[in-house]
């Protein structure tokens, strides 16, 4: 092999070399870096603002439709994700950052829908999202985050459990009902006797009567 | 039945951990041992549970129940309650910062901030006067507190701890987990435990005395100056032969006149039989010295007991050695009226400042004359006296006593003679399980 041959052998290593750096480099840029817990709690914050305004919504077609049961438990989900985005909106501020939530008028439907919809909602936060939004603040040792997360994960599987309830049985929730949320974990319950958030262990007169 | 007993309050103690554990490893939140601050209310709940369980096992080890007392005997008894005693406002201290710490760091509030929150639960603040008075029955008992105290002022401080559980006890129902959790069974551990102490305390403390009093009337007879501080109140009833005494054992008396019912003493049986009960007591504080003042035959009295296990069945050689300090006399008169009716080979050694402060001088020369009993006295602040002088310690009682590590040594007196002798008597070779002694006075 002559020495022509030998810079081009060399080149064409170096091309190659060069070309799978540079791959590499687009890959990496290309590959959606990982969600921090403020990414997390900016998430939160901005779907319980946006729960909370549509519950609201719900609640005033619940009423409309005569579904005051529903409309109750409708109004106590909404102050329940209030609390919750407002625990996040601390967490962010401990963080250094400023919550932010982009508001968005609700589209309400039928209130057998608008359950459905409220369910489908609560499950994916219960199930999904705050499992995952957990996990990485117990991997960042962010005890207030953690605990913000868990409270609304709790909360979040007890109002699927009452939205679930309401929709295996509609003509019983067009009575009134009473709820109670507690002003801390927003844990709701139609349990008037309770003593103790089983949750987050605040007496019963830290809870907040909807009815 | 006995071992059931035994057996009911460590068990359900023991529940009542496992149910704190799970519990906390299965919130709603997760398991509370993940994290530091879930680690708090773990720890502050186990302190408060630490803290109750440990109130009613204080009010069991001093219910002087009949299935617990001759078991172990009530100066192990004290001890146990003084040790246990401590624990107490220790884990009282430390379950309301961690509990608050955690509610702090849920709420975002500050320490004070969440403290005076707290504080307005319901119930809370009654638990923290429960607390405050709790703390203060330790307080007052410990060494340095006790000795400056009446005993009067102590057995009221000690009341006070009574009054303390009960403050306390809204609080444990209205916010404690396990009594309130929404698993019911939890709570029913709780409400065991609080019954079977409760059950105890009132059985063993109040009815069971005034079903003696029902049945044998007992009453003051007559009282008798045995010297210028020391009186024997002789005490008659019906059926006495149906109230088993031990000589060496006490009884808790309360007298049923103006400004005495209130207040139930232990005092030593000085003697037992004959159809009558002696008590000899000396005036020492106020109660006392009004005894001595007031006391007035045909006094009803209600008397609990007899207790205690200070008795010649601890013996375990045939021979004794009764060593007493002044009052101290009276359990050790008893025990050696009834070596001198078994016959039996005694030696007293009995301590006084002065021969004026002898108690029972005569009734000891009596026994003497019996034939099995030997009587030394001996006076620390008396220079005519030709027998025997100074203080009483393991020197003195090898030389009067040459075969002492051959008897059962009986001691009952001041508090430092007591512990002086132990340890001499050690020293000079006496096993420990010949050495008896009882603190009564808890």
């Amino acid at each position: 092999m002559n020495i022509k041959n030998h810079l081009l052998a060399a080149a064409a290593v170096m091309a190659v070399l060069a070309g799978s750096v540079c791959a590499g480099n687009n890959q990496e840029a290309l590959r959606k870096p990982e969600a921090t817990t403020l990414d997390n709690l900016q998430t939160a914050f901005n779907g319980e603002s946006n729960a909370k305004a549509k519950y609201e919504a719900f609640a005033a077609k619940a009423e409309a439709e005569g579904y005051l049961g529903a409309a109750g438990l409708f109004k106590a989900a909404a102050l329940s994700e209030s609390i919750h985005a407002a625990k996040h909106a601390k967490a962010i501020t401990a963080l250094g950052g400023a919550p932010k939530a982009d508001v968005k008028t609700p589209a309400v439907k039928t209130t057998r829908e608008n359950l459905k919809e409220a369910l489908k909602g609560e499950n994916h936060e219960s199930k999904k999202m705050y499992p995952a939004f957990l996990k990485k603040a117990e991997a960042d040792k962010n005890t207030q985050a953690m605990y913000s997360f868990k409270g609304a994960m709790a909360a979040e599987k007890m109002h699927a459990q009452l939205f679930s309830k309401a929709l295996s049985n509609m003509k019983d929730w067009k009575a009134k009902m009473k709820f109670l949320v507690c002003q801390t974990c927003g844990y709701t319950t139609m349990d008037m006797t309770i003593k103790v958030c089983p949750v987050c262990a605040q007496p019963r007169g830290q809870f907040t009567e909807i009815e | 039945m006995k071992k059931i007993f035994l057996v009911f309050f460590p068990a359900g103690a023991a529940a009542a951990l496992y149910f704190w554990y799970f519990n906390n490893a299965n919130s709603p939140f997760g398991s509370y041992f993940a994290d530091r601050m879930g680690l708090a209310m773990a720890f502050g709940r186990l302190a408060g549970i630490i803290a109750m369980l440990g109130v009613m096992g204080q009010l069991l080890l001093v219910s002087r129940a009949g299935w617990l007392e001759p078991l172990f005997g009530l100066d192990r008894l004290t001890r146990r309650h003084h040790l246990a005693g401590l624990i107490i406002p220790l884990a009282l201290l430390v379950h309301p910062p961690l509990v608050v710490w955690h509610h702090a760091m849920q709420t975002g509030n500050t320490f004070l901030a969440q403290y005076l929150a707290v504080l307005r639960w319901g119930d809370v603040l009654a638990a923290a006067c429960g607390e405050f008075l709790i703390i203060a029955a330790v307080a007052l008992s410990l060494p340095f507190a006790r000795r400056r105290l009446s005993y009067e002022a102590w057995h009221n401080a000690h009341l006070g701890a009574y009054l303390g559980l009960a403050l306390a006890l809204g609080h444990q129902f209205s916010l404690g987990r396990d009594l309130s959790a929404e698993l019911l069974y939890f709570a029913w551990v709780w409400y065991a435990l609080l019954a079977f102490t409760a059950a105890n305390v009132l059985w063993y403390r109040l009815q069971l005395p005034y079903r003696l009093y029902r049945k044998h009337r007992f009453a003051v007879d007559r009282t008798v100056m045995e010297t210028a501080d020391v009186m024997s109140v002789y005490i008659k009833g019906k059926e006495l032969e149906a109230f088993p005494v031990e000589p060496g054992q006490f009884a808790l008396l309360r007298f049923w006149a103006p400004g005495f019912r209130f207040q139930a003493h232990p005092f030593s049986f000085s003697a037992a039989g004959g159809g009558e009960l002696r008590f000899s007591v000396k005036k020492l504080g106020d109660f006392t010295a009004a005894l001595h003042a007031g006391l007035r035959p045909g006094t009803p009295v209600v008397i609990g007991g007899p207790h205690g296990v200070f008795t010649a069945r601890r013996m375990v050689t045939g021979k004794a050695l009764l060593v007493a300090g002044g009052i101290g006399i009276t359990p050790l008169r008893a025990i050696a009226g009834r070596l001198a009716a078994e016959k039996k080979d005694c030696v007293l050694v009995y301590a006084n400042r002065t021969r004026k402060d002898i108690v029972f001088e005569a009734e000891l020369a009596e026994l003497e004359r019996s034939g099995s009993v030997r009587v030394r006295h001996v006076l620390s602040d008396e220079p005519s006296w030709a027998g025997e002088k100074g203080r009483v310690d393991a020197d003195l009682l090898r030389r009067l006593v040459p075969d002492l590590a051959e008897r059962d040594a009986f001691l009952c007196g001041p508090p430092p003679m007591m512990a002086a002798l132990r340890r001499g008597l050690a020293g000079l070779g006496v096993p420990e399980k010949q050495i008896h002694y009882e603190q009564f006075s808890l």
